[in-house]
């Protein structure tokens, strides 16, 4: 599989309260949608290489709710949690993201457009809109937190370890 | 689209060398003098002052001399980049993306049958 060329993953700060990822898929959108639709599908992939992720709650419907955890082998677990507001299949989904934080933060609103292109192709378009910029950046940088990066575990740590000391 | 600061240039090729991860690792435990940095990784003086000076340029290291003493530690500076980090956060999507699209492939697969 590694020797498969991949469509490139773009992510880009549209304003200070946004972060937009793009990604190109080659299946048509409803089969991309059925990958974000499908609780078992979205464990798939959704979570981080390093990290066990577990749904618990995936009600996928419009005011349904959804919550999941990352757990580490050290026993530190990361919930995420959240309410569908709008989903039209298959092309739009909006929805609440929530990170448990102490204290609590304000949510983000994630909203995922499927755009159908020719060839039976699609083009996702993700953007995560925050209330201030310092927490969209948070939401930036903790994905070192939960040491998602590949190939450099010992700088994980160190980052990890620096952002634990800033907080 | 986020332009890149210059600077990100350098913090990248600060980070890219392993002596230097294993002086920032050595740092991220706390500070510590050069000749404390140097034992380790079995390095002389010299060769390790010029890797400190690298990783000061690229605003990863502090250092403050105190007495006869040079002491180093993390600069916050070099890593809050936010390049760094989106960077970071790109590779973490791509990496995601990449399992979907062998779910697809398994799921178009299924469908042939």
């Amino acid at each position: 599989m590694s020797e498969k060329t991949r469509n490139e993953t773009k992510v880009s700060t549209p304003s200070d309260l946004e972060v937009r990822i793009e990604r190109e898929f080659e299946a048509p959108r409803e089969l991309v949608w059925e990958c974000f639709a499908d609780a078992d599908l979205l464990s798939e992939w959704l979570g981080p290489r390093s990290l066990k992720m577990k749904i618990e709650l995936y009600d996928f419907r419009e005011g349904g709710e959804w919550k999941y955890t990352h757990s580490d082998d050290e026993g530190n677990e990361y919930v995420f949690f959240g309410e569908f507001r709008e989903l039209r299949e298959p092309e739009f989904m909006e929805q609440t993201f929530n990170f448990v934080m102490d204290p609590p933060i304000p949510p983000a609103m994630d909203q995922a457009e499927f755009i159908e292109l020719e060839g039976a192709r699609t083009r996702l378009v993700t953007t995560s809109t925050f209330e201030s910029k310092d927490l969209r950046d948070g939401m930036i940088q903790s994905g070192m937190e939960t040491g998602v990066s590949e190939g450099n575990e010992q700088l994980d740590e160190l980052l990890a370890r620096k952002l634990a000391g800033a907080e | 689209m986020v332009q890149y600061p210059k600077s990100v240039d350098r913090t990248f090729a600060a980070l890219s060398d392993p002596t230097r991860q294993l002086i920032l690792n050595r740092l991220g435990e706390g500070s510590a003098t050069i000749s404390e940095l140097a034992e380790p990784a079995g390095m002389s003086l010299t060769g390790l002052k010029k890797h400190i000076a690298l990783l000061e340029e690229a605003r990863l290291v502090k250092t403050e001399k105190i007495g006869r003493t040079r002491h180093c530690q993390l600069d916050a500076e070099g890593f809050d980049e936010a390049g760094f980090w989106l960077d970071e956060f790109r590779r973490q999507w791509a990496d995601r993306f990449d399992r979907l699209d062998d779910i697809i492939e398994r799921k178009k697969q299924e469908g042939r049958k």
